[in-house]
């Protein structure tokens, strides 16, 4: 019976392992002197496809994109900003090691588990000026992760269009931010 | 349509260039590839459909027969299989070429050379972060046992020795000791991160690094247990940069594995996407050149649509219609040409219509004129056939000619056997004349009694129409004036020789009587009174008879006026008494007035009676019927008796003078009588009755309204008889 249950177990974390997704587990502003950051946590899977290509030496480029807006009622929402900020995660080849890369700067793991992870923490994003925020108003954050396609080599991207492997993109994360103005 | 094609053509070649811009440049466009490539196959997938609207509607033009519709479909074909055909051979060939080429790129010994390659540059890296390490164990052991103080010049010292460029004293949690380093540009060192000191914590720990804007780094770390501090631990970093040759190669070996890697991951998508774009081209160029194609052929054939039009115009009988002309090719001209026969075509109709015309309107003039032809005119064609005839023939003939046209002539006699000579012998001279006319006269029987025709007939001249022409008159009146009138003149001339003797005949058989009486007696004095008184009577008979020889002769003047009929015949009745016939009047009462001739028509009477009496002389159970009646705008009168009648061969010349069948008799009263009726206007009929016995009817005009009612003034009556009468003159003229 037990048994059963690891080999389901084991079954469904296979077929997870073969699909590619990103999800947002969460995220939250948190004020810095004038200015708000980003923490978030993600859960990031590769299938097997696309992990091989990582480990040919494709880079993998993700987005991830945050936007606060200020609802309207009868009207588009107002859009107070919209940031978004590159990671890079990429194999090298030589010495073994995977690299990601964000914005200027760049961290070393030996294993993917290990980039993985880091890929899957967002730290100290600076995203808002407390400037733009107005107080009493109600205001709604939403946060993205998707993978790049644009940046990927010209024949996966045609591959990428119609496959579920290359198609990571996260579920739009919204939640009402509490600002301490 | 046309531009549609055009812009939607010029649209795919852009697009095409594009693409295969976007395929073969790698980086600048890569993000524009995807959009390219929908934006393609949108383009294709639009002129699929813009293809199969001119086909579908190419296929309502075929079913209702518009004229091109045909022609286009074949151009099309023609034009569509000379751009398919090729395009693709090209096609395939190139997909087969492309995929072959594409597999050629891949085999195991370049990967092989590849990957060793890269091996090659990790075990170099390998060695080389191998002899740091030991470089490091040994600065870590020697450091390990010196003073805090001096930590600085022993490293910068062991470091010189050891030929690293950097070298870093660190505590557990990362903080700076000592740093010494040759570059002198170099401040603040590279510091590991906190998992590599971790790991360093235990025993020495190497990895090769690519930092970040300075190239790939060999970096060691080896924990240095210090003796001084009660075995607190140290960690020192070295840092080697890989020498620039070695690192270059090994980077672009990396690269190009990582290419390889890329290429070979790729292999299928590769190929796909280019088939992809060779079949996009593929499918552009097939369907812009089956579009421009039906454009083409649709401007080809425009004018053939055109000339069709036209030519219906021109069935329908329409010449106005021109059609447009545009281009100076051959169809140009042909359409230029159309419009010139057109043209031509309308000015022939109209002509010939002109024609038709003035022929008909001959035509109706002739007709006209036969119609109204006394003469009789009758044409024949070669078989003898009746082809046209005129009113007056029907009328001499006394025939309805009508149903004969068309018929052989011989079926006349066939119908009528009274005109079988006039058909033979009309029949003989045709077939025996050659040319030239010929001339007959002949008797012929019909209804009206006997007619003398004058027949005159011709052969036409050989043509479509030839055959033969007869005309004919009835010259019955003429023959018999001419008749009358030379019997008129022997009268009169025998009335002259004869009368003139007669006087002194008659005197001296007088005188010889009144001298000779005395002288001889008995016998011989009896026998001259006898001779005498015979010669005298004999000579007073004559003296009669070359009266009325005279009188038919003379032809007297008629005294006409308004004569009451009915008076005038009861006083002959009255006079005319036979003892030993009976004699039927049937008088119409109030018989109209008659213009005429009192004592003439008193004359007409008065023989008629006679003859009727002279017939019936000697014969039992006598009876004359005299009746008078109106019949149309005539009197008639009709005298009756029961006689022997006419003997045949003298009733068509009954009104001949001496034709008589009485033993005494000058043959002159129905002359004389006939003579005086024509002058009335009237006619006289004479025919045996069935029953047996003569009849004779004299018809004779009345005057329609009297005088006294009628609107003109009596004056112009008197003009009128004036004119009659002076006609009636100049007739008798004729006649003497």
């Amino acid at each position: 019976m037990l048994g059963m249950a690891f080999l389901l177990l084991a079954c469904i974390s296979l077929a997870w392992a073969n699909t590619s997704n990103l999800l947002i587990k969460s995220a939250e502003l948190q004020p810095v002197d004038d200015a708000y950051v980003l923490h978030a946590n993600f859960d990031v899977n590769f299938s097997a496809v696309v992990e091989e290509a990582l480990n040919k030496g494709i880079p993998l480029t993700f987005l991830i994109e945050f936007q606060v807006v200020s609802p309207r009622r009868y009207w588009f929402d107002d859009e107070v900003t919209t940031v978004s900020t590159q990671v890079v995660l990429s194999y090298h080849a030589l010495s073994r090691q995977y690299l990601v890369n964000r914005e200027n700067h760049q961290d070393i793991f030996t294993s993917l588990q290990e980039a993985k992870e880091d890929l899957a923490h967002l730290r100290d994003w600076m995203v808002l000026e407390k400037s733009l925020l107005k107080k009493g108003e109600p205001y709604a954050a939403a946060l993205r992760i998707r993978l790049d396609q644009s940046q990927l080599p010209k024949p996966l991207q045609v591959e990428a269009m119609g496959s579920e492997s290359w198609n990571m993109v996260s579920q739009r994360y919204r939640w009402i931010p509490v600002f301490s103005l | 349509m046309r531009y549609v094609v055009f812009l939607s053509a010029a649209l795919g070649a852009v697009l095409l260039y594009l693409l295969s811009q976007a395929s073969a440049n790698t980086a600048a466009s890569s993000n524009h590839y995807t959009i390219l490539l929908a934006l393609n196959i949108g383009l294709a997938t639009a002129l699929f459909f813009l293809v199969g609207f001119q086909l579908w509607r190419l296929y309502r033009q075929m079913q209702r027969k518009v004229m091109g519709s045909k022609l286009t479909l074949r151009l099309l074909g023609a034009f569509a299989l000379m751009a398919i055909i090729p395009g693709l051979i090209v096609y395939s060939v190139s997909v087969n070429f492309l995929t072959r080429s594409i597999e050629s790129w891949f085999n195991v010994k370049v990967e092989a050379a590849l990957e060793g390659g890269l091996k090659l540059g990790q075990n170099a890296l390998d060695i080389m972060l191998t002899d740091i390490k030991q470089k490091g164990e040994s600065m870590a052991l020697s450091l390990a046992f010196q003073p805090s103080m001096t930590q600085l010049a022993v490293l910068n010292d062991l470091r010189d020795k050891s030929g690293v460029q950097d070298a870093v004293l660190l505590t557990l949690q990362g903080r700076i000791l000592a740093f010494s380093s040759s570059d002198p540009t170099s401040f603040l060192p590279e510091l590991p991160s906190i998992p590599q000191l971790r790991q360093a914590r235990q025993h020495i720990y190497g990895t090769i690094e690519p930092i970040l804007g300075k190239g790939l780094y060999l970096r060691v770390l080896a924990p240095v247990t210090m003796t001084e501090f009660g075995g607190e631990t140290r960690i020192l970093q070295l840092l080697q940069p890989v020498p620039k040759t070695l690192s270059d190669t090994a980077e672009s070996v990396q690269e190009v594995y990582q290419d390889y890697q890329e290429l070979s991951l790729s292999r299928k998508s590769l190929q796909e996407v280019f088939a992809l774009t060779l079949t996009l081209v593929l499918m552009l160029a097939m369907l812009s050149a089956i579009s421009i194609a039906f454009v083409v052929s649709r401007r080809l054939t425009a004018p053939l649509g055109v000339l069709a039009e036209g030519t219906r115009a021109i069935a329908r009988g329409d010449y106005g219609t021109m059609l447009p002309v545009h281009g100076s090719d051959e169809l140009g001209i042909l359409v230029q040409s159309f419009n010139s026969m057109t043209t031509q075509l309308g000015e022939a109709t109209e002509a010939a219509d002109r024609n038709r015309a003035s022929v008909e309107g001959a035509r109706t003039y002739l007709e006209t004129i036969l119609a109204h032809l006394s003469s009789g005119v009758l044409a024949l064609n070669d078989k003898g056939e009746l082809r046209t005839h005129n009113v007056a023939a029907s009328h001499i003939l006394g025939v309805s000619l009508g149903h004969f046209t068309d018929r052989h002539f011989s079926s006349l006699a066939d119908e009528f056997p009274a005109l079988r000579d006039f058909a033979s012998s009309i029949l003989t001279q045709f077939e025996g004349a050659k040319e030239g006319e010929w001339q007959e006269q002949m008797d012929i029987v019909t209804a009206q009694g006997n007619r003398v025709v004058l027949l005159r007939g011709t052969r036409l001249p050989y043509s479509a129409d030839s055959g033969f022409l007869l005309v004919f008159d009835d010259i019955t009146a003429m023959v018999q004036a001419q008749r009358d009138a030379a019997w008129g003149e022997v009268a009169r001339r025998l009335a002259h020789e004869i009368k003139n003797p007669l006087t002194p005949i008659q005197l001296s058989a007088e005188r010889l009587e009144h001298r000779l009486a005395s002288k001889l007696t008995g016998a011989d004095a009896e026998m001259l009174s006898r001779a005498t008184a015979t010669i005298v009577a004999q000579v007073s008979a004559m003296k009669t008879m070359v009266n009325e020889f005279s009188e038919y002769a003379r032809a007297p003047a008629l005294n006409l006026d308004e004569v009451d009929l009915s008076r005038l015949i009861n006083d002959v009745l009255g006079l005319y008494e036979p003892a030993d016939v009976r004699l039927h009047v049937g008088l119409q009462p109030d018989l109209p007035l008659v213009l005429g001739d009192a004592t003439m028509l008193r004359q007409v009477l008065h023989n008629l009676l006679q003859n009727a009496q002279d017939a019936l002389e000697g014969k039992t159970d006598a009876e004359i019927a005299f009746d008078a009646v109106v019949q149309g705008d005539t009197v008639k009168l009709s005298v009756q008796d029961n006689g022997d009648g006419f003997p045949l061969e003298i009733i068509s010349r009954a009104f001949e003078p001496y034709m008589t069948t009485k033993r005494h008799g000058t043959g002159l009263g129905l002359a004389i009588v006939k003579k005086i009726v024509e002058e009335h206007k009237g006619t006289i009929r004479i025919e045996n009755r069935e029953q047996g016995g003569a009849s004779v009817v004299v018809t004779l005009p009345y005057i329609k309204t009297p005088v006294r009612d009628q609107a003109g003034s009596p004056k112009s009556r008197r003009q009128t008889d004036a004119a009659a009468r002076s006609a009636v003159n100049k007739k008798s003229a004729v006649n003497e």
